[in-house]
């Protein structure tokens, strides 16, 4: 079974293949079929598989397909690595994915039926270049899964091509991910230099020989990736404005998957970085302030997915900090819940711009719980599960790296803690302007409410069902001993370098109960707090003041354009005229210069006899003239 | 025997060109010429490395020393196959472009691919001179007769401008040959040199070839013959000029300056290499500014050469199979996005990006089409670029000749951030957005310019995915090259 | 002895021949007879069958250097009346056909003297031989001024030259011990180390300089050539200085081999002043006629570094350069005859009405220029390749190849004139022949660019046993 792996994503790649190539022929229903078919049968694939893995004492597997790259000593095969860690990325890519493919089959439907196949098959080239990325059994292969989710996500952001913006934001994301890859890319070429191979086994395997300088630069190039595809400070940019997007595409790349690949890479590498204790606070702090400075900039927002999508950074965040503590498993766990309230709450939303004609300015919402009951119910479980709120699954999640992160060090869960109030705020505003309090919208608008049609309600319940009990993978042990099973699940990849099993154990019990109740509680208060805060009477008017700069996301676009493109332009500007005027003209230059001369040289030929014998007789003196003082 | 057909047949189907006096005509018998050529150096590619049909030698100059001795080792295999498979692909594009006088069109361009087999196959010194005039002259009638507007002076100074060079380049090789023992032009005789001339000789000796390869290339600051010269070119030259003519400085630098002139080359090896990356962020900045389809595309080929001969000096096996198997791609990729422009130009009358717009409404296939080859012009991932660029940017990393590898990766890494942007541009200015009053009656591609397309893609996919085929055939070569610049020995 | 004889018993006969005929024709026939006479006589010299037996008293040297040279030359002259003989009677105002045939001749014989030469005093007696009637045949063209004053010009600068030449055969004469003008036994032993020798040496080089046109020695080129009539000005340009150079070249190689090293540094300066001046004058020329004079300036500056290396490369060289550059020049001559119009712009579109005439213009301009596949490339790597071999003087070189793309400017001119401007190119009627002529001599040119071994090999055999 385990040797058919190279299946989970070749289904995928098949259906890319039919969609693209007979986009034309193809009905939508047939389209449809076959992308979400492919995707089916690949999570059930995954499930067998998953079978097999889950049993006690199992061993990875390496699964080699063909030799990609051998040049004198390096040797890169195509190669699929099987353990617990992939697998469990596969159940989460394959299932969540098989689920907004079915939304979408309904919410693209008003596309034209080339259009509608183009989406699907860009949809499963992206599971597919996913599947790649968690499947690779070497540096190369997840780089070449990193760079096509890269792609995807250009092609499905910029999927409306007709709308500049949208093809702009498009580009923003390819260019942000592009920055990242480049550190990817010199971390692989020092890792080949290092340890001569990129294969996963070998690297680790050599990497308690290489001295820490090489792996903290390892590490930290590669965190420079990470930062760029998981968006985090400073490549963070690009993923509010990917919600220019289908939603379901944000719902699947720009929350459930892709984004998490930095995460992934970095607990895959983990052995790597336990043993680079500056990158992991580096990777700390920059999680850290990128949790917080999202969850800031979440709270003055107004557009639905502009919203979820700084929550979805400000998560990010938190799962880097977890890595970075080195709760490699708490943050595993954490982009699992993630990936389902997350998508949860992007198909919630998009449920709710599909009843609002594509509305997307919560001001303009409002008191649709009564018009949209099953989404705005699942919403809430959203809500409530990214809230923190027990015993939904964000709240164990969030927790096992909050503890993890007091163990370290107090600031880190201060800092934590706090966020997380934040995110509960700004979360029950949105759900209080949105669903609560009486309509704002036009009139015509109100007319068309309607909940949404069960291929897009089923996978919302779904998900939501997921997103209110996964947290019971991972019970804590401070509540029930050995009760963890994801930790228990990936111990046999994870436990190698976790430093998180001790990390957590320094703290006693008591007060790890203790910073549970805390949390919990001001969670609960909080969201409290917000909902009966907006539901009533919510921020309609424009933001001023301080709440300006926030809605204006800090300006930091603006302060990029300014030191970052606007340079690069006017160099490049500078360079056109440098290419004119100096080194072209310096040819042409030359050019003119041998016709000048040609044109004073003409002038010695006077036509005076006198005049050329005068010059033969200066020549004829010339010589003699070195003939006396030249010594040879 | 193989390598004299692969130039026999050009040459002798190009000279009968010129008297079939009508444009259709020619235009098929060239093109039957140019499959034959194909088949050829397939065979040439089937019989394997040791078969003795791929060397000949005969007596040429006996006085001079020179003989004329040719032959196909992998580097010779690979850029063969390119000038092969370019010129059908070439033909079938732009099949239904109209010349003036097209018979003589199509003879000198088969003229100018026998030169070009010729470089790749000469393994004596006065021979590859020889054949490396014979291949700018055709060239050169070429666009000065059927280009643009502001052609004679553009493909004058193109002209003038690697004729110095490859002057500089006769010098070189007159002293070399007058320095072997045995008074030979023949490769040998050059390899062995390195033993009869000191270091010092060979410092001053490294500049005359470099320039002339360096013009070819063209390397910055001597590159600026390049982009009028596509722009004023005749698309199919261009093609010829961007996707083949270009390798010749490679190859030149690869096999006849490297290795027969090692210290002066490590010697010189960073100031090349800085040159190089100064000319990669140049021309991708330059690129970005650029309105011009044809002259952005021709900066984008110079930042890609430069990384191709940062590699080379870097030394490192992985960096040269990466040269080898690029200088393949570069010549495939590049084509490709001139077939994509040349149909553009055809259909709208211009090349000027903010007169374009919205093209995949009315050109899906040519919009699909173009944003593979333009997603392989910025190497990612599963296509043939890919391999190229990793071999390369790893062999650079790795390289044991310059203590600055690292500093030369990163900021020649910072090209490959920089080709996402131009190219991304253009995908976007010409493609997406909404169609303008010009772009409204856009239709899509027809058969011939879609099949050849594909069968562009085609390639770029199957060794993006499985390069091996391709690496091994180089194998040999390079190791080889890199025992003989090794400078110690 | 054979050539020697033969060009001025022919001269004499071509003279008296325009009393028995005046059919213009019959006269040329009777100049392309004794040209073939010429050639066989020579080539029967050259096998060891001397019609002659002169004793010379060492006056002359006959080896096969010289003889071969004789070769070429008539052979190019044999070319030239064919292609251009026919121009001739189209001078108005000129003087007899017959004479100027006569004095054809004659400047042969000088040659002829000038390429076996074996004292000083012969090669003064060739010169003047030859520069005599080239004085009359520049100012053939009685009605024309521009001819006239060419002649004028051209005879007060010869004799100026002829003195300079005296003058230093006489200080050499002066210096050498034994009191000799042999040019074996000049300039042997201490001798070659007295001022009066230098300066003797000095005055030589810059009369022979005179008459191949090195600078700063060449202003009176580019006005005569000019002004004399077209046809003979290809004469000049072509046959009479390839002659004067195998002189040029022998005078140095025998005479003054010992003391090389003192007169190298003379000739790469004079050397370096010729391609500078000519090719960067020529590039400003309005009139492709008077480009060519300054392009035969600059054709001089390559083939003067045949001189100052002189070795084996070099004596092959020279040969092949004489025979290449004649070819092309002539062949260019006979076109430019043929214009209405003798500026830039008269060639434009030329291909389009006689792409003959425009393809093989072509390949003699590509020839002049030096690209591979024609004979100018091997002749211009003959020349570069002599100097390498010396090991010294590269910056020379390179300087050469610099200017040597300078010429491609001015000769392509021709060609983007031919083929890529529009316009109608004026031609006066052509005979066949002429056209069929033409692709012999381009042919020709080909054949000597892809296998110069068909040549080269008798050169080499010869030049090395002799």
């Amino acid at each position: 079974m385990i040797n058919l792996v190279w299946l989970v994503p070749v289904l995928p790649l098949a259906g890319f293949l039919i969609n693209g190539l007979f986009r034309n022929s193809l009905s939508k229903g047939m389209t449809g079929v076959v992308g979400c078919g492919v995707l089916l049968a690949s999570f059930i694939l995954s499930l067998l598989i998953f079978g097999q893995v889950r049993q006690e004492g199992f061993e990875a597997v390496t699964v080699t397909l063909f030799d990609f790259i051998s040049v004198d000593k390096l040797h890169i095969p195509f190669a699929f690595q099987v353990d617990q860690l992939s697998v469990l990325f596969l159940l989460i890519i394959t299932g969540v994915g098989f689920l907004i493919h079915l939304y979408s089959t309904s919410y693209m439907h008003e596309e034209e039926a080339p259009h509608f196949a183009r989406y699907f098959s860009y949809l499963n080239l992206f599971v597919f270049s996913m599947l790649l990325l968690v499947l690779g059994a070497n540096f190369v292969i997840l780089f070449i899964g990193w760079e096509g989710v890269g792609l995807c996500s250009y092609l499905l952001i910029g999927y409306w091509f007709k709308n500049i913006e949208y093809g702009n934001a498009a580009k923003k994301a390819f260019i942000m991910n592009r920055i990242g890859d480049l550190g990817f890319l010199i971390a692989i070429f020092w890792m080949i230099n290092q340890f001569g191979s990129v294969s996963f086994t070998e690297v680790f395997g050599g990497a308690s020989g290489a001295s820490v300088g090489v792996l903290t630069g390892i590490t930290l190039l590669l965190f420079v990736g990470a930062t760029g595809k998981s968006a985090q400070i400073p490549l963070y940019t690009w993923l509010p404005d990917a919600m220019a997007g289908p939603t379901p595409v944000s719902a699947l790349i720009h929350a459930a998957t892709m984004v998490t690949a930095g995460i992934y890479m970095i607990a895959r590498s983990h052995v790597l970085y336990s043993l680079a204790p500056v990158t992991q606070t580096v990777v700390a702090v920059i999680g850290l302030a990128t949790a917080l400075f999202a969850a800031t900039i979440a709270l003055k927002q107004n557009d639905i997915k502009k919203v979820l999508a700084y929550s979805t950074v400000s998560q990010l965040g938190y799962m880097f900090l977890g890595l970075g503590v080195g709760a490699y498993t708490g943050a595993v766990f954490h982009v699992m819940t993630h990936a389902f309230f997350k998508a949860l709450l992007f198909l919630g939303a998009g449920s709710v711009i599909h009843a609002m004609g594509g509305e997307q300015d919560i001001r303009k919402m409002g008191g649709l719980r009564k018009a949209l009951p099953v989404t705005s119910l699942t919403f809430f479980i959203g809500c409530v599960a990214i809230a923190g709120i027990p015993p939904f699954s964000g709240f164990f999640s969030k927790d096992e790296i909050l503890a993890a992160a007091f163990a370290k060090s107090p600031v880190y869960y201060g800092i934590g803690l706090f966020t997380a109030m934040l995110t509960a705020f700004y979360m029950f505003r949105l759900f209080a302007t949105t669903f609560s309090g009486h309509f704002r919208g036009t009139h015509d608008q109100e007319h068309h409410l309607h909940e949404s049609p069960s291929s897009m309600t089923i996978p919302l319940i779904v998900l939501a069902i997921l997103a209110a009990v996964s947290g019971f993978l991972g019970i804590p042990e401070a509540l029930m001993p050995h009760a963890h099973w994801l930790e228990h699940f990936l111990s046999p990849v994870l436990a190698g370098g976790g430093s998180e099993g001790h990390g957590v154990a320094e703290i006693s019990r008591g007060t790890e109960v203790g910073l549970m109740v805390l949390s919990a509680a001001l969670a609960l208060i909080v969201s409290f707090w917000a909902w009966s805060k907006f539901k009533s009477k919510p921020e309609v008017g424009e933001p001023a003041g301080f709440g300006k700069v926030l809605a204006n996301k800090w300006y930091v676009d603006e302060l990029y354009r300014a030191i970052i493109i606007r340079p690069l332009n006017v160099l490049g500007k500078f360079f056109v005229w440098l290419e004119k005027w100096v080194i072209d003209g310096a040819v042409n230059g030359t050019g003119r210069l041998v016709q000048y001369g040609g044109r004073q040289l003409r002038l010695l030929q006077s036509g005076q006899v006198g005049g050329y014998v005068l010059l033969m007789v200066i020549g004829i003196l010339a010589l003699f003239l070195v003939e006396l003082f030249v010594k040879k | 025997m193989i390598p004299v057909l692969l130039i026999a047949i050009p040459l002798a189907g190009g000279l009968a060109g010129f008297f079939i006096k009508n444009a259709q005509s020619a235009r098929g018998w060239s093109f039957f010429v140019s499959l034959l050529a194909l088949v050829v150096s397939l065979w040439g590619l089937s019989v394997g490395a040791q078969s003795p049909l791929l060397n000949a030698d005969v007596e040429w100059l006996p006085g001079l020393g020179s003989r004329f001795a040719v032959g196909l080792d992998g580097m010779g295999q690979i850029l063969c196959l390119l000038t092969a498979v370019s010129f059908p692909v070439i033909f079938l594009a732009t099949w239904r472009n109209e010349y003036r006088k097209g018979w003589n069109f199509y003879a000198l361009m088969l003229l100018s691919q026998a030169g070009l087999m010729g470089v790749f196959l000469a393994m004596d010194a006065l021979l590859f001179y020889f054949f490396w005039e014979l291949a700018l002259i055709p060239v050169y009638f070429l666009c000065s007769q059927w280009g643009g507007e502001k052609r004679i002076q553009a493909t004058f100074k193109f002209f003038i401008y690697t004729f110095v060079g490859s002057l500089l380049m006769l010098i070189a090789i007159i002293w070399l040959y007058s320095h072997t023992p045995d008074h030979s032009f023949s490769i040998k005789s050059f390899y062995e040199l390195r033993n009869h001339i000191n270091g010092g000789e060979q410092l001053w000796l490294f500049w005359l070839f470099f320039i002339a390869f360096a013009i070819k290339m063209p390397i910055w600051p001597l590159h600026t013959w390049q982009p009028d010269a596509y722009e004023q070119s005749p698309t199919a030259t261009t093609m010829v000029l961007s996707g083949i003519m270009v390798k010749m400085g490679l190859f030149g630098v690869i096999r006849w300056l490297a290795p027969v002139l090692p210290v002066g080359t490590w010697a010189w090896g960073d100031t090349a290499s800085a040159l190089c990356i100064i000319g990669m962020i140049y021309a991708s900045l330059v690129a970005i500014q650029q309105d011009d389809l044809k002259r952005l595309v021709a900066y984008s080929s110079i930042a890609h050469i430069g990384l191709m001969c940062l590699a080379i000096f870097a030394t490192t096996a992985s960096g040269m199979q990466g040269v080898m198997i690029q200088m393949f791609n570069h010549g495939i990729n590049i084509i490709g996005l001139w077939i994509v422009i040349d149909l553009i130009e055809r259909q709208m009358g211009t090349r000027k990006m903010s007169e374009l717009g919205g093209l995949a409404q009315k050109a899906p296939a040519l919009a699909i089409l173009l944003v593979i080859v333009a997603l392989a012009n910025v190497a990612l991932p599963l296509t043939n670029a890919f391999i190229g660029e990793f071999l390369l940017f790893s062999g650079v990393f790795s390289s044991k000749a310059t203590q600055y590898n690292v500093v030369f990766t990163v900021v020649a890494g910072i090209s490959i951030i920089l080709s996402a942007v131009y190219t991304l541009n253009m995908i976007q200015r010409v493609f997406f957005g909404n169609t303008n009053t010009l772009t409204e009656k856009a239709k899509d591609i027809r058969l011939n310019e879609k099949v050849v397309l594909a069968a562009i893609v085609v390639l770029i996919v199957v060794i993006g995915v499985y390069p091996k085929p391709m690496l091994n055939l180089t194998k040999e070569t390079v190791d080889m090259l890199i025992t003989k610049m090794n400078y110690k020995l | 002895m054979n050539a020697i004889i033969i060009s001025a018993l022919w001269g004499i006969i071509m003279m008296f021949s325009g009393i028995v005929t005046n059919k213009a024709a019959t006269i040329r026939n009777a100049a392309v007879l004794g040209l073939l006479l010429l050639l066989t006589g020579n080539y029967l010299d050259l096998i060891g069958y001397h019609f002659f037996p002169v004793d010379v008293h060492k006056m002359l040297f006959f080896d096969s250097f010289g003889l071969l040279a004789n070769t070429i030359i008539f052979g190019a002259t044999l070319i030239y009346v064919l292609l251009s003989g026919r121009e001739i009677e189209n001078i108005t105002a000129r003087i007899p056909v017959a004479e100027c045939f006569a004095l054809i001749f004659f400047v042969l014989c000088g040659v002829s003297l000038v390429t076996t030469f074996n004292t000083l005093l012969m090669l003064f007696l060739g010169i003047e031989i030859i520069s005599i009637p080239l004085y009359i045949l520049t100012g053939s063209d009685k009605k024309n001024l521009k001819s006239n004053e060419a002649a004028l010009k051209y005879f007060l600068m010869g004799s100026f030259s002829t003195g300079l030449m005296l003058l230093g055969i006489a200080l050499l004469y002066g210096a050498s011990p034994t009191g000799t003008f042999s040019i074996d036994d000049l300039g042997v032993g201490k001798a070659s180390l007295s001022a009066l020798y230098i300066s003797g040496l000095l005055l030589l080089l810059v009369a022979m300089g005179f008459k191949v046109s090195a600078a700063p020695f060449h202003f009176w080129t580019p006005d005569v050539y000019d002004g004399a009539p077209t046809v003979f000005t290809s004469f000049m340009a072509t046959i009479v200085k390839a002659g004067i150079f195998i002189g040029f070249i022998r005078l140095f190689d025998e005479t003054f081999s010992d003391s090389q090293a003192r007169w190298q540094l003379f000739v790469a300066i004079i050397t370096a002043v010729t391609l500078f001046i000519g090719n960067i004058t020529a590039v400003f020329q309005q009139s492709v006629k008077r480009m060519l004079a300054y392009s035969s300036i600059a054709q001089a500056g390559f083939m003067l570094l045949a001189l100052l290396s002189i070795n084996g490369l070099a004596k092959e060289g020279i040969l092949l350069y004489a025979a290449a550059y004649s070819l092309a020049t002539i062949g260019i001559f006979a076109v430019l005859i043929k214009m209405k119009d003798y500026t830039f712009e008269g060639f434009n579109g030329l291909a389009k009405h006689h792409p003959v005439l425009a393809a093989t213009c072509t390949i003699f301009l590509l020839s002049l220029a030096g690209i591979p596949l024609t004979a100018g490339f091997f002749a211009k790597y003959y020349m570069l390749a002599s100097v390498i071999e010396t090991g010294h003087f590269l910056w020379l070189v390179i300087f050469a190849v610099l200017c040597a793309a300078v010429s491609v400017y001015y000769y392509f001119r021709v060609i983007q004139a031919m083929y890529f401007k529009d316009g109608d190119a004026q031609v006066l009627e052509l005979r066949p022949g002429f056209k069929g002529l033409l692709v012999v001599v381009a042919a020709l040119i080909l054949l000597l660019g892809v296998f110069p071994q068909v040549v080269l090999d008798r050169l080499h055999g010869l030049v090395y046993t002799w």
